[in-house]
């Protein structure tokens, strides 16, 4: 952008297609790994919304204000990353955005009372979710990440249409933007890929699982692209 | 945990002195000549049922104070007033019921200083030089103007004179309550209650009350330790915390395990059969802080059962200066107070304890 | 005489706890809490504010006086801004309106025993 002009078309182009899908591939991969030992097709269950899953990718981001994002001061958000365990296998049909919002806002109303609600409250969102995985992103300012963390361990139940299930949260990774916790979180499934390769009992299986590691990676267009987000911030303070 | 704005209680200082009461270089008196205006002193001497005449005599002799109502701050920068009272003795006078932080408020020093802290629009409708005040921020809101009454520039033809009188006087004519102390060592002159007669004045006595306290706990201390040991001797900051709570009536026998308080004596500790203490509240100069700190030391010339006994010190939270000219300010208490420990040996302890809007005492 | 050696300490916010000398306002007649009852009614306004981390906070009543409802209230440093926010928005004592007033504040007991704003010399 030499120029000083800003392209929006121009921005767009770099982001092909293929990126996203490759990205999704990825997710999904994950998505073998945390669910059952053996591979399903990657069919979303009946019932849910398709915009869930659809994978995070950068080219979701709104573009248009990323050109002025440079002179204003940016609000700081804090991505979490957790995973939902739970014994009941009923449990996975109502993870749903909602109602794993209302769950976290109860622990935290629990734990740090009306101040620590309303300062978790500022943007906070269940940024991405994975019904089938039990992956969940949470986002809130980064003031107020401390207070969100601690109080993830305290959800203790899932609750949709009067039911109660039992359920915790594991917290995975703490994060500066999504694009990090994605990274983290393939590097994350690829691990636990490679766990369930040493394990692995038959042929058919093998090869499934080995298909899926192949084609978990975060490809070379992305980071080639030049908008790179320089505050990947890992958290660390 | 949470954000940190939320965890961090406001800045304050304890300092915590050892000495010896008859060493030669021994500051113990300089500290508490520099701490001008207190408003109550309180004592406590463990074993001690009845107080001893020359102590009684020391109290009852505590001098009056005045208080004069509506009074026209330029009088006291008037030459009749300097020459009579201000270069004659030390001569003390603080603004009364006024707050430091929202209200304008004026101190004589005993030193011949008169300090005004004053807010923005005073300040600049007076005219006079001054200086931001330290903790008033980035946007200042309040100046403090130091005038020296008996600095030899100030005699009553020169333009500094005339234009601090016209400044008080016709731009910005300033009143306020004022409490009122004169000390002066032989030569008699006249007196603050006949210079002001024409003002409302009041000669007020300080207020004494005295106690017996029955069975108290007493931490025992090491003249020699401040940071004490465990099983030996408790430390000062323990000591400090507990004279307060026996001022404040607070019942020392708790459990760790109870609901409503933990606080309990330190450890090691003595039960003391009786202990006695006496208040005493007005307008209390340093000089008399002073002859009562000497008659206390003297208390340990003859063989007594106690340890040690404590002299409390508390200073306005509204004066304009804690000890010496220090600029002082309110924030969230205010507190400026002082305590002595005396040891039987003549050792002291000495804590001087401020709160967020003060300096580092002396 | 052996002349003792002259040391200074100085302890820069080194309190480990707070005071607050406050006051509870309540509608004239009614029942008037205990001490315990005060004790909860302070961890009751902690807990609404803070939740159960708020409650957890050492809190110990020092005095407390059932005709003038005033007490002096002890905290640990870290947890004075939260107790102190806590009592501001507490709002009803067993459904009654009541206030907290906090009167001082220091990080000294001593100084809670002679406040110059509360002194009448005349």
């Amino acid at each position: 952008m030499t120029s000083g002009h800003f392209h929006p078309q121009r921005f767009w182009l770099r982001h092909p297609r293929a990126a996203r899908g490759s990205a999704r591939a990825a997710m999904e991969g994950g998505r073998v790994a945390l669910s059952s030992p053996c591979p399903r097709p990657c069919t979303p269950p009946i019932g849910y919304s398709a915009r869930r899953h659809l994978p995070i990718s950068r080219a979701c981001r709104p573009s248009a204000p990323r050109a002025a994002a440079t002179a204003m001061v940016r609000f700081k958000n804090r991505y979490v990353l957790c995973e939902v365990i739970s014994e009941d296998p009923r449990c996975r049909q109502c993870i749903e955005d909602r109602v794993l919002g209302l769950a976290v806002r109860d622990a935290i109303t629990r734990v740090h009372g009306d101040y620590g609600l309303a300062c978790c409250s500022i943007s906070f969102t269940v940024k991405y979710l994975n019904a089938y995985t039990g992956t969940v992103l949470l986002r809130c300012r980064k003031d107020s990440y401390r207070l969100l963390c601690s109080a993830l361990p305290f959800v203790r139940h899932l609750e949709s249409r009067g039911q109660r299930y039992p359920c915790s949260l594991n917290t995975l990774h703490v994060g500066g933007t999504i694009r990090t916790c994605q990274k983290f979180l393939i590097q994350y499934n690829r691990t636990q890929l490679l766990r369930l390769l040493q394990n692995c009992t038959n042929e058919e299986e093998r090869q499934c699982i080995q298909k899926s590691l192949l084609s978990c990676s975060l490809t070379e267009e992305q980071s080639e692209s030049g908008d790179e987000e320089d505050d990947d911030g890992t958290e660390t303070d | 945990m949470l954000p940190a704005q939320l965890g961090r209680a406001p800045r304050h200082l304890l300092v915590c002195e050892r000495g010896h009461a008859r060493h030669p270089r021994s500051r113990h008196a300089a500290h508490v000549r520099d701490h001008a205006y207190s408003c109550r002193v309180s004592f406590l001497i463990p074993e001690c049922g009845l107080l001893p005449e020359v102590l009684k005599s020391t109290i009852a002799d505590f001098g009056e104070y005045y208080l004069v109502r509506n009074l026209p701050i330029h009088e006291l920068v008037a030459h009749e007033f300097i020459d009579a009272f201000v270069k004659k003795g030390s001569c003390y006078a603080l603004a009364y019921k006024t707050k430091i932080d929202q209200d304008n408020t004026a101190a004589l020093l005993p030193n011949g200083k008169l300090i005004l802290s004053v807010d923005k629009d005073t300040y600049e409708e007076l005219g006079l030089q001054g200086r931001p005040s330290r903790y008033s921020g980035k946007k200042v809101m309040r100046y403090i103007i130091t005038v020296d009454l008996t600095d030899a520039g100030f005699h009553p033809e020169s333009k500094k004179h005339n234009r601090v009188l016209w400044a008080l006087k016709e731009k910005k004519p300033l009143e306020f309550d004022f409490l009122l102390a004169w000390y002066n060592t032989g030569a008699e002159g006249s007196t603050l209650m006949s210079y002001f007669s024409k003002n409302q004045i009041q000669a007020l006595k300080p207020k004494i009350t005295f106690s017996t306290l029955r069975d108290l706990q007493c931490p025992v201390l090491q003249s020699n330790d401040l940071q004490g040991k465990p099983e030996e001797s408790c430390s000062t900051e323990e000591l400090f915390e507990w004279l307060g709570a026996v001022l404040n009536q607070v019942s020392l026998d708790n459990k760790s395990s109870s609901f409503l308080s933990t606080y309990c004596c330190p450890e090691p500790n003595t039960v003391v059969e009786k202990a006695f203490l006496c208040t005493i509240t007005g307008f209390i100069i340093p000089e008399k802080i002073i002859q009562l700190l000497e008659q206390l030391c003297c208390y340990f010339g003859e063989p007594k059962l106690a340890h040690w006994l404590t002299l409390t010190v508390h200073g306005f939270a509204d004066s304009p200066v804690s000890w010496r000219e220090s600029e002082h300010g309110f924030h969230k208490g205010g507190e400026n107070l002082y305590n002595f420990v005396i040891f039987r040996n003549l050792d002291y302890w000495l804590h001087m304890a401020v709160g967020t809007h003060d300096d580092c005492p002396p | 005489m052996a002349a003792a050696a002259f040391e200074r300490r100085v302890l820069q916010s080194a309190a480990e706890h707070h005071y607050l000398r406050v006051r509870l306002e309540l509608p004239d007649g009614g029942a008037r809490p205990n001490a315990a009852q005060f004790k909860q009614l302070v961890v009751t306004a902690l807990r609404e504010l803070h939740g159960e981390v708020g409650a957890a906070l050492p809190v110990d009543v020092l005095t407390y006086e059932e005709k003038t409802l005033s007490a002096i209230l002890r905290v640990i440093s870290s947890g004075l801004v939260k107790l102190w926010s806590a009592l501001t928005l507490l709002g009803f004592y067993q459904n009654r309106r009541c206030a907290f007033r906090v009167l001082q504040t220091s990080p000294f007991l001593l100084a809670l025993s002679g406040n110059s704003r509360e002194l009448v010399l005349d």
